[in-house]
């Protein structure tokens, strides 16, 4: 008995000196502040229709490009006056993972969302930054509630995958029975059960979600239903289902997978990779409404608009 | 500003709780709250502060309201 301890004791300690990968109590360690940014679009552009994989040098490529593409891409949608820079944008740090996917949708193969007619309708006419940009209206300016939901600092989706700009970084912490996930964008922390206990029951509805993880070897499973029938991931209702998969790659990568299930939008399930890199920094607290105004004055500069066009 | 808390578990349901606030710009000595935590068998809400907000931008638009009378 006392020998057994001795190894399990000596085996934790190895586990832990090689690399850390394994927590005190054993379950897979995945602790530490991550980047999910990457310069991958989550759909794989018309132009490589044909083209599923990077090559290692086009790879290196996009990443070194990043910075450059991003604010070549917002320059060509709207005025801007040089706040755009390397200093606000985190754009330039993204990485390509390991998969050279050209998208993040690695299922269907074809690397875009199985949209239904319907789902792709609810989507389009979803006030979001993305949708904007896909139909090329401008979002409506009547209320604040018009506006998109990160305008708003509601919510963000940035753990499902990164917004391409800022703020995309995740801190992992680990308790016997708990992980806790506090993404930095909107300061959303996730804090998941590991003891399979059931879902809060299908009246209760929020904008996070409820979420239950388990371990499949080495790998954090987290399942996130009950979400509330106003926030839309990618058009979805809220009988949506988020299956993410944790994975720890080496001491500096994770492999992230998201299968999305939601039979009122997509034709069928679909499922997207992406990289998560360490960061030796901290996470920032991002106050999204500190300083908002810029929400204040869309809404001011369309009714002085208004009263322009009313010829007074 | 320097907050410095205690918490002290003082039996099963029960989290005694300390806050002592130090501040020589404003306080003439540091000064300290006590109060208890005590469990609760339900998880907590999620505060969508900003959703349906309405209070703050009424509260501003009557007060330009009032300023225009």
């Amino acid at each position: 008995m006392r020998v057994t301890s001795l190894i399990a004791i000596a085996f934790l300690c190895v586990a832990n000196v090689a690399g850390a990968q394994t927590t005190a109590w054993g379950d897979p360690d995945l602790q530490g502040v991550w980047s999910n940014q990457t310069p991958v679009p989550l759909e794989r552009p018309a132009a490589l229709a044909n083209k599923p994989f990077f090559t290692k040098q086009e790879a290196a490529d996009a990443e070194k490009n990043a910075l450059a593409t991003t604010l070549k891409n917002v320059s060509a949608q709207i005025a801007t006056s040089g706040e755009f820079n390397e200093i606000w944008l985190e754009s330039g740090k993204g990485r390509v993972h390991r998969s050279l996917r050209t998208s993040l949708v690695i299922d269907p193969e074809d690397g875009r969302i199985p949209y239904t007619a319907e789902g792709r309708r609810r989507w389009e006419t979803t006030p979001n930054l993305a949708t904007e940009r896909m139909t090329g209206t401008t979002l409506r300016t009547g209320t604040w509630e018009d506006r998109a939901l990160q305008e708003r600092c509601i919510t963000a989706d940035t753990m499902f995958f990164p917004n391409g700009f800022y703020n995309n970084y995740h801190r992992i912490v680990q308790a016997p029975g708990y992980v806790v996930i506090v993404s930095e964008s909107m300061n959303a922390p996730r804090v998941i059960p590991l003891d399979r206990r059931p879902h809060v029951g299908p009246n209760v509805r929020s904008w996070l979600g409820d979420s239950r993880g388990w371990w499949e070897g080495k790998t954090l499973v987290v399942e996130t239903t009950n979400f509330n029938d106003k926030r839309r991931f990618q058009g979805s209702t809220k009988d949506v289902r988020l299956v993410e998969r944790f994975t720890r790659d080496d001491g500096d990568t994770m492999t992230y997978r998201l299968t999305v299930t939601d039979p009122n939008t997509y034709s069928k399930p679909w499922t997207l990779e992406n990289v998560m890199w360490r960061s030796d920094e901290q996470i920032f607290e991002s106050a999204c409404h500190e300083g908002n105004v810029g929400l204040a004055n869309i809404l001011s500069g369309a009714r002085a608009q208004e009263r322009e066009e009313n010829g007074k | 500003m320097k907050f410095i808390e205690r918490f002290t578990r003082l039996d099963n349901d029960t989290i005694g709780y300390q806050l002592t606030v130090t501040d020589p710009n404003t306080f003439a000595q540091p000064w300290t709250v006590e109060n208890n935590l005590w469990r609760s068998d339900e998880g907590i809400f999620e505060v969508a502060c900003h959703e349906g907000n309405y209070g703050l931008a009424n509260i501003l638009s009557a007060a330009r309201a009032q300023e225009k009378r």
